[in-house]
């Protein structure tokens, strides 16, 4: 079943019209983002299931993808998708969406490609944020700048335009919302952020274990680069900060 | 009691065994004992018949003024002594004539020799006076013998103690004169009662007949005599019964191991026995006292009258065989030192008339050996087995209290405080009943298992369930905000919203306690080292900053103390801990940190001025889904604030603990960490 809505609305920040694939399989849901995202001036495919959406894609790719995890009897079907997804087209933003938040979901979510991951309990206008960002940043990629907006913190290198990390110029490959913390966390060195900061420059609505998975991985992807990686320090019951050094 | 001990007990049944034992074996030995006597019995009759067939029966003889005579294997030394009479065991018989027997006589013979021994009790001792009446002054000892149809008397006198000889009166010529008879000789000694002569003759020269007397010389009176009266004593002599060897040679056949055999004439003399006393001698090695003690109570023993040692000789007298004589056999059993003695009498008839008795001693050795035999192998079986089973009993109550302990042990560590599986159930392969039970144990653990396992999921799953339609009325609610709507329209709306959002932290939190689980399973090995005291200083700030109504205090210690922990799960204890503190603290009050290290242990309390804990059971307040608060504006409470913090210590293997102060103006949590995690 493949519902395309036309071109509507006028969000303005972009040219011409998204076009975003929603992959739910409850109807209700779907038609309600649907709605949001026409009202946003994108244009919406919906897919209820996993066949019918690769279908879709081989038609044609979207500019976003949002993927629900479980897609009717298919329990992990969202994360096969996006497994296939990827394959086909490896710089397709693609965002998670389901009821489930536990922590092992997202880790496996993420380590499969995606741009993203969101409660079904954020509010429209909060996932809104998350989708336009994503997608700026897919287009910062694909669109070269002359000068860009660049944070520069001793070997941390951040471009908000391009949303990209770099650590002692080698490039750290972050998700949007650990993006945005990192960001938020270097923008004030030595300044301790506390998670509803961290959530609120994220602009999303994990709850506190979440933000600390987060920091987690992103201490680890970090790490990853260069092993003796410390510039995030906890600052018990309060939160974390960029190490002034 | 424990299982082992009363099988301990059970085991003591084993004890019937010995007295079952015990019971067959005087059984036994009874049986034992009347088949000897019946052997013996029929023993004796075949003896005795064959005896009556040969004709060697004895004599019946007159009771009245016969002399036995005893046989004696050796020579007797004439020396006035009578120690060698008693060493051979010879019996001596006393003779009265005023009714104070005064006299003891025994005869004995050798074969050859007639001995004669006299004791002779009186004040004063009258010697002989060569000139006065020839033979009859002074004490003397008349013995009568009969020489074919004539009684010669002689006398024995003397002058002085010492070598004696017999004296007679001859007619000779018209004239008496005295003759000495130098073939009857003895010695005459005196004692302190009287004078004692012991004297002996060529046994031809004895006849078949004798008679004696004593006479006091002082008195003239006779002392003694083997007659029945003064008046026919010189023609009425006592016979003389010898050993009769002809029969002894005829009883010699008749002898059987174990045995002798002896016949009495009818006055219960012994006139003849086998030759050798045929009895084994075996010197068997004394059994211990105990087990000799045990034989003497066991067996029917005590009351038997012993052995009379001069029974040995022949002095059958008052044995109690002698009632034979009256004509009915006669059977007793004696006990001698550790052994028994069946002795047997049977009448030997001829014509009708009681002649005498056939008498046999049988030694049992066989009874006893058989008893004792039996009764040690009893003793040790019974031993044995009494220790086989008892130790067998022992044992296998210990292995079947080591499998009750076992399988209550798994019970009590299977499943931990909150009902939750902590084990697998060992269940038991073993086919008998504890193997069922344990077995139907592990099955009921497991479905409880199961259902706690159900019902914790419950929670996730429920608001994993009901996430989907908040985020269908959520989404709704968010494109309503967008459509055209009155004032009161959006009023609805914001409320709808507010509910939604609630219904989201509600969900949250029914989750949290499951998700915190899932996090403290999978960080258990994210440990960090931290220095605790830094890390309380940091908390003090924070909590300082989030709670700016309340006043907090910290109370560190100098020292930085580094530890091993997970501090997410920590802090977040420390949060659950101090958010109670703040809730419950006075509005003038303090919430004080508070970080010691008590005996090496690092202890970091909350405490807060405030009402004191309820009178609740130890650890409950940790339980999951406890609270004792009254409710308490907007904010949801489930109580799992306090089973996280104890979550968190559990993976820290330290303690939750909760306290209220000593002067009661307040409560203390704190959480106590092991030396090392």
């Amino acid at each position: 079943m493949v519902t395309c809505a036309g071109f509507s609305g006028n969000a303005g920040l972009i040219k011409m019209p998204r076009h975003i694939a929603i992959v739910e399989d409850e109807p209700a849901i779907a038609a309600n983002y649907r709605d949001a995202f026409q009202r946003y001036g994108f244009t919406v495919s919906h897919f209820a299931d996993r066949p019918s959406a690769l279908a879709g894609f081989r038609l044609g790719l979207p500019d976003l993808a949002v993927i629900d995890v479980g897609l009717g009897d298919e329990f992990e079907g969202g994360f096969d998708l996006c497994r296939e997804l990827r394959s086909q087209a490896p710089a397709l933003p693609i965002v998670f969406l389901t009821a489930r938040d536990d922590e092992l979901d997202v880790i496996s979510g993420l380590r499969l490609g995606a741009d993203d991951y969101l409660t079904k309990d954020i509010s429209i206008a909060h996932m809104m944020a998350r989708v336009n960002a994503l997608l700026r940043r897919v287009d910062m990629i694909n669109v070269p700048k002359e000068q860009d907006d660049v944070l520069e913190r001793g070997k941390l290198a951040i471009n908000i335009d391009r949303m990209s990390v770099s650590w002692d110029k080698q490039p750290v490959d972050l998700t949007v919302t650990e993006f945005w913390i990192v960001h938020s966390l270097a923008r004030h060195p030595g300044q301790v952020r506390n998670r509803q900061q961290l959530m609120d420059a994220a602009q999303t609505v994990l709850d506190n274990n979440t933000v600390t998975s987060h920091i987690k991985r992103i201490r680890k992807k970090f790490q990853a680069v260069d092993a003796g990686f410390g510039a995030i320090e906890t600052a018990y019951g309060m939160g974390y900060r960029w190490s002034s050094q | 009691m424990r299982l082992s001990r009363q099988l301990l007990l059970v085991s003591l049944l084993v004890f019937v065994l010995p007295v079952a034992g015990i019971r067959w074996i005087q059984e036994m030995e009874l049986t034992f004992r009347d088949q000897q006597t019946q052997v013996l019995e029929a023993s004796l009759q075949a003896t005795a018949a064959n005896l009556s067939l040969r004709g060697v029966l004895p004599e019946p003889v007159q009771a009245q003024g016969a002399v036995y005579v005893q046989p004696v294997g050796v020579d007797l030394v004439m020396d006035g002594y009578f120690e060698d009479w008693q060493a051979q065991q010879l019996t001596s018989r006393r003779y009265s004539d005023d009714g104070d027997p005064r006299v003891q006589f025994s005869a004995a013979t050798d074969g050859t020799n007639f001995y004669l021994a006299f004791r002779i009790a009186q004040s004063r001792t009258t010697y002989y006076n060569p000139v006065g009446v020839p033979l009859k002054n002074g004490d003397r000892v008349q013995l009568s013998v009969e020489e074919g149809s004539n009684v010669q008397h002689y006398t024995v006198v003397t002058e002085a103690p010492g070598q004696v000889v017999a004296r007679f009166i001859q007619h000779w010529n018209g004239i008496n004169r005295v003759v000495r008879e130098n073939r009857i000789r003895g010695v005459w000694r005196d004692t302190p009662e009287g004078y004692q002569l012991e004297l002996m003759m060529p046994l031809a020269m004895a006849g078949k007949r004798f008679g004696f007397r004593v006479v006091s010389g002082a008195t003239e009176q006779w002392v003694g005599s083997t007659g029945s009266n003064e008046e026919t004593v010189d023609d009425e002599l006592g016979q003389l019964i010898l050993p009769n060897q002809h029969l002894s040679r005829v009883l010699d056949v008749f002898l059987d191991s174990d045995m002798r055999l002896g016949v009495i004439d009818s006055a219960g003399w012994q006139i003849a026995s086998t030759s050798s006393f045929n009895i084994h001698e075996t010197h068997e090695s004394e059994p211990f006292w105990l087990v000799s003690w045990l034989y003497r109570m066991i067996l029917s023993w005590n009351h038997l009258p012993d052995y009379q040692n001069y029974w040995r000789r022949g002095g059958w007298q008052n044995s109690g065989l002698s009632a034979a004589l009256d004509g009915q056999p006669v059977v007793l059993w004696t006990r001698e030192n550790n052994r028994y003695r069946l002795l047997a009498s049977l009448p030997l008839v001829k014509d009708g008339n009681v002649v005498g008795a056939l008498i046999a001693e049988q030694g049992s050795q066989a009874v006893l050996s058989l008893a004792s035999r039996s009764f040690d192998r009893l003793f040790s079986l019974s031993f044995l087995a009494i220790v086989l089973v008892s130790g067998g009993l022992l044992g296998y109550a210990s292995w079947l209290s080591f499998r009750i302990r076992k399988l209550h042990q798994a019970t009590e560590q299977c499943i931990n405080k909150d009902g939750r599986l902590q084990a697998r159930f060992p269940a038991s392969d073993s086919a008998d009943e504890l193997g069922e039970l344990s077995r139907s144990i592990a099955a009921m653990v497991t479905r409880q298992g199961n259902h706690t396992e159900y019902l914790r999921s419950l929670g996730s799953k429920l608001s994993h369930e009901l996430r989907t339609p908040l985020a269908v009325v959520r989404s709704s609610l968010d494109n309503l905000a967008h459509e055209q709507m009155g004032e009161q329209g959006k009023v609805y709306v914001s409320r709808a919203l507010a509910g939604a959002d609630r219904l989201g932290g509600l969900l949250n939190n029914i989750s949290e306690a499951t998700r915190l689980e899932n996090m403290i399973a999978d960080s258990s090995h994210e440990r960090e080292t931290v220095d605790l005291r830094q890390m309380l200083g940091d908390l003090f700030q924070a909590y300082s900053s989030v709670y700016p109504g309340t006043q907090f205090k910290l109370q560190n210690i100098d020292e930085p103390c580094r530890m091993s922990i997970a501090p997410e799960l920590v802090v977040q204890a420390m949060d659950k801990l101090v958010s109670n503190a703040v809730d419950f603290c006075n509005d003038d009050g303090a919430v004080t940190l508070r970080l010691e290290n008590i005996q090496g242990s690092p202890v970091i309390s909350v405490e807060n001025d405030g009402p004191l804990l309820p009178d609740t059971p130890d650890g409950q307040l940790f339980d999951s889904m406890f609270s004792v608060r009254t409710a308490r504006g907007e904010k949801l409470h489930l109580g799992l604030g306090l089973y996280i913090v104890r979550l968190v210590m559990q993976a820290h293997r330290g303690e939750a603990l909760a306290r209220n102060r000593l002067d009661q103006t307040g409560v203390v949590f704190s959480l106590a960490f092991p030396e090392e995690v």
